[in-house]
């Protein structure tokens, strides 16, 4: 997969997962924008976790803000 | 389960190990496999357990426990009530001047962590007498505890007195109104009602514990659930959620309305009881905060029967459990069995046998919230004229989030009301997202351009308390005001919605 590819499939699963109707981009806040709750976040990690064979801890989920931020984070535990 | 008096929590833990004999009590997943664990297995560690803290010199001495939901926190928390010690219940996610502060407020004499606390364990200012023990000894015949400094193991002290019903057994933390979170005091007595009890005629079998062990809908729901002769299934990670779902099959869950929500988007599509994911959900009980009534037909529809729970970690679990109807959806419901409930001044007051003793040192909170065995929630509420009950908003100054944390806002102000360039700050909720909005300290005759500078430094500030802070309370929006907000004649902030700055 390419980053872009990966980036895609992130913000698709941002998309399904919460069921929004706003237009999930990496600006998108996960908090401020979609009003999530931190624990749907976590959730939706898990489902991330499923969907490209990583593992991701909490620790990494402190500074999560934006689907960008998501998006990275994977991409940064796949490189690994 | 046959009603005998009980003394005290280890006499309740005796009575559950004879009925629970030959049978599995809980299950928890280590990866994609599944662990099950009988009721001998169980009580076996506990005991050993117990025998390490009394070697230790604990017995009847407050120990602490923190660490994330888990077999091992569970077979502490059991095993100091073996010990008949005082089981006190800390967030993991506190930071190491919040254990600090903790220890000494409520006298540790031990503290029980595990992987993920012992960094903020270790780093906490303790004093040299505190015994810290890591869980992951918990069942080991061996002593291999990490204690921070060589201590000699006490010989086991004899006590001439048994443990009575009003003998402290459990200290917890609640949000308060002030910006330090408040001890809640349990006795056994308080203790025992709140787990000998059924709340609601549904029966289930297996619960997914997905609540925090520290919060009292955690562990009382737990040890509820044995005492019901049902199973506990232990959500040790949130994050696989829906496979504990899967694999596990719980029929029973208790959860707080953002879970709901996100339990409703998957239900909806699943067939009866989530059966074409797998999954064989019963019941769901909601509580912690308000619930979304715009769900509950559709859950119906899938055979599933939602229970609103409510309630107040200082009146014990003895609340509202009310199964919900499309006809009041809005309502708590009516009191359970042994419950008293009653309205003064449109404040909801609860009584019963699991009501707290009080905060722990603290008679002046204690006084503002308990009298007469009464315990005054905060919570404003009605009745109709068929004698259910209503919530219409909160006395008390708390933000109750859809996760069901209560946050006090004085607690974040306190921390960030020192930076400099923070005239005046008010934290609230908007969306049910934390929000603060900040009047910042302009110099007088300061240019656009090094305003944007000072909000963008105040930004950079919320960043780094955000990255101190745990999940559940940080700041998650920021509104910058150009006027100071209103105040009372006597200087006190008037409080309401925190919009209407510039975002």
């Amino acid at each position: 997969m390419t980053i872009e590819e990966v980036k895609k499939e992130v913000l698709r699963i941002i998309k399904e997962s919460t069921e929004t109707e706003l237009k999930v981009t990496e600006e998108t806040s996960l908090f401020a924008d979609m009003g999530l709750a931190s624990v749907e976040v976590v959730v939706m990690v898990g489902e991330l976790e499923e969907t490209f064979g990583i593992d991701i801890s909490a620790s990494c989920l402190r500074d999560v803000r934006t689907a960008g931020d998501l998006c990275n984070t994977v991409i940064k535990k796949l490189i690994e | 389960m046959e009603e005998k008096y009980l003394k005290n929590m280890r006499e309740l833990l005796e009575q559950m190990e004879q009925k629970l004999a030959e049978r599995r009590i809980i299950r928890y997943m280590v990866g994609t496999e599944i662990v099950e664990i009988s009721s001998e297995q169980f009580f076996r560690q506990v005991r050993t357990m117990s025998r390490q803290l009394e070697r230790r010199g604990l017995r009847r001495k407050h120990i602490g426990i923190i660490g994330r939901n888990s077999y091992e926190w569970l077979i502490c928390f059991c095993a100091v009530f073996w010990t008949e010690a005082v089981a006190v219940l800390l967030d993991w996610e506190s930071d190491a001047d919040t254990i600090s502060e903790l220890t000494k407020r409520v006298d540790l004499d031990a503290i029980l962590y595990d992987e993920a606390s012992e960094e903020h364990v270790q780093k906490a200012r303790l004093l040299e007498s505190v015994q810290i023990i890591s869980m992951s000894d918990v069942g080991k015949t061996q002593t291999h505890c990490k204690a921070k400094e060589k201590r000699s193991i006490t010989k086991e002290i004899t006590f001439g007195t048994e443990l009575g019903p009003d003998d402290l057994s459990c200290i917890f933390f609640t949000s308060g109104t002030t910006s330090k979170s408040k001890a809640v005091m349990m006795s056994g007595r308080g203790m025992i009602a709140s787990v000998c009890t059924r709340l609601n005629s549904q029966k289930f079998e297996a619960l997914l514990a997905v609540m925090p062990f520290h919060h009292m809908a955690g562990f009382i729901t737990i040890l509820n659930t044995l005492y019901l002769g049902a199973e506990v299934c232990i959500a040790g990670d949130l994050k696989y959620f829906y496979r504990y779902l899967k694999e596990m099959k719980p029929d029973y869950i208790f959860v707080v309305p953002s879970m709901l929500k996100m339990l409703a988007r998957k239900l909806k599509k699943a067939g009866p009881n989530g059966k074409f994911l797998g999954w064989n959900l019963h019941i769901i009980s909601c509580g912690g905060a308000a619930f979304y009534p715009e769900f509950l037909q559709m859950l119906r529809d899938q055979n599933i029967t939602v229970l609103q729970a409510y309630g107040a970690s200082e009146a014990g679990a003895i609340g509202f459990l009310w199964e919900m109807t499309p006809d009041r959806p809005n309502t708590i419901g009516k009191p359970t069995a042994g419950l008293e409930a009653k309205i003064v001044n449109g404040e909801l007051y609860l009584r019963s046998e699991s009501v707290m003793v009080g905060y722990y040192k603290d008679a002046k909170e204690t006084e503002k919230v308990l009298c007469d065995g009464w315990y005054a929630t905060g919570d404003l509420c009605r009745t109709d004229e068929k004698g259910y009950f209503y919530l219409v908003g909160r006395r008390k100054n708390l933000i109750i989030l859809s996760n069901g944390e209560n946050v006090s806002p004085e607690e974040i102000e306190t921390k960030l009301c020192n930076y400099e360039e923070i005239k005046e700050i008010m934290v609230g909720v908007e969306q049910n997202l934390i929000t603060a909005a900040i009047y910042p300290d302009y110099q007088e005759g300061i240019s656009e351009e090094s305003k944007w500078k000072v909000r963008e430094r105040i930004e950079k500030k919320i960043a780094e308390y955000n990255g101190n802070s745990p999940v559940s309370k940080q700041i998650r929006k920021v509104i910058f005001f150009e006027e100071p907000f209103a105040k009372t004649a006597v200087g006190k902030m008037i409080r309401h919605s925190v919009t209407g700055g510039e975002g």
